[in-house]
């Protein structure tokens, strides 16, 4: 009886070392700058004999990297795509909570429901980012810029939205959506690429496959819509 | 073996419907829709298209989930007896609730169901503590497994005592 209890015990402690094991291996945070970032910035003279000394390409840009600490340009590119993602998000709420109210079918109303509140998360991460980083998506340069050219197109988009009805109202919105979500993928891509910001590329990383979702089912939506209306049209 | 399947049902239906009325509040809270969740498990079925199905998806997700959690819980009732302290299986619940949660979040939705991936990126804690909860309802087999063998081993006294009692 004796040997039971030692051997239960022994399995309770064995399960109380992995669920801490697995605990430990979870508090790992991805705030935590990548371990060559932090080496790189730490020891700005290498001590032992690396790439860098072979190859002039590497050593240039590990030249670069150790003289130049956050560049400002970083933080303003960061500021910068913040506050594009931000109006794009401010943009698409708009129109998802304009649509959902004249949407003609259940499902493009559904879908203008979901993109309210896909760019409704969204934007909680991106304004989370800003508050982080210190950026005003409201009064900063590049936040102006970005909402004065924004407010511009949105004007009229949304007195074309405004005076489409029934059936051409879904057609306009969802041609409308599949443009603005390659547009907005194409632009994303293009600031991942640039940007050297580790934190802004997780967020473009999380965004991305939200927008293409989101563009993959307007272009669904459109195609169902014709498959629907084509034949009527040949019979007309 | 009948107590252990019973004890595993209910305690997979329990983690099950904690787990995915944790993520349905939270969506909500969140402005990310309560019924989000549903749609998104949903997906693994009808793909993107889950989020303009209306009710038919969310039903498939309702399943999904509660047929999931349901087999992992006669699973895990298979390693429970009526022995096994009430501390041991909270231990193993969550150990299998983390376990659970890195397999889905790194082999099974990016590849099975890339829709709720994407969503679950957005609220990545919701989702690990959804999943320790599960833990949680899996730990309390070992209460149901108790609970249904002693109710067996009653009937089974019961049923010999009426039967040896003299006429």
């Amino acid at each position: 009886m004796q040997i039971l209890q030692n051997r239960r015990a022994k399995i309770e402690l064995l399960l109380t070392a992995v669920l801490v094991v697995a605990l430990a291996g979870c508090g790992t945070s991805n705030k935590q700058p990548p371990a060559a970032t932090a080496s790189v910035a730490a020891a700005p003279e290498p001590a032992a004999p690396s790439k860098a000394q072979t190859h002039p390409a590497h050593a240039k840009l590990l030249t670069m990297r150790t003289q130049t600490p956050p560049e400002p340009s970083t933080k303003q590119n960061t500021a910068m795509v913040l506050s594009q993602m931000h109006q794009a998000d401010l943009t698409e709420v708009k129109l998802g909570k304009m649509a959902a109210e004249k949407a003609s079918t259940d499902e493009v109303r559904a879908y203008a429901n979901q993109l309210v509140r896909d760019h409704m998360s969204v934007d909680q991460m991106v304004v989370a980012m800003a508050h982080e980083s210190g950026t005003d998506l409201q009064n900063s340069a590049p936040a102006r810029r970005a909402a004065r050219h924004e407010a511009a197109q949105e004007k009229k988009l949304e007195r074309k939205m405004e005076s489409a009805k029934g059936p051409d109202f879904d057609r306009f919105f969802l041609r409308q959506e599949l443009s603005d979500h390659d547009k907005l993928i194409r632009t994303l891509q293009q600031d991942r690429e640039d940007t050297s910001d580790d934190q802004l590329e997780a967020l473009i990383d999380k965004t991305m496959p939200i927008l293409e979702q989101q563009k993959k089912l307007a272009q669904i939506l459109i195609d169902k819509e014709q498959a629907q209306t084509g034949p009527a049209k040949l019979r007309g | 073996m009948g107590a252990r399947l019973a004890a595993g049902i209910a305690a997979g239906l329990i983690g099950g419907i904690l787990m995915l009325g944790f993520m349905m509040i939270y969506a909500g809270v969140n402005d990310a829709g309560a019924t989000m969740p549903l749609k998104a498990l949903g997906a693994f079925e009808y793909g993107v298209v889950s989020f303009v199905s209306g009710p038919s998806a969310m039903i498939v997700g309702a399943l999904i989930q509660l047929g999931f959690s349901i087999v992992l819980g006669i699973l895990f009732a298979l390693f429970v007896s009526r022995r096994t302290s009430i501390v041991a299986a909270l231990f193993a619940g969550i150990v299998v609730g983390i376990a659970i949660w890195v397999a889905m979040d790194l082999f099974v939705l990016p590849f099975a169901d890339p829709t709720m991936a994407a969503r679950m990126e957005l609220m990545p804690q919701a989702y690990f503590i959804a999943h320790l909860l599960y833990g949680l309802g899996l730990a309390t087999s070992a209460i149901f497994v108790r609970a249904f063998a002693k109710d067996r081993h009653r009937r089974a006294g019961a049923q010999h005592a009426a039967e040896t009692q003299p006429i």
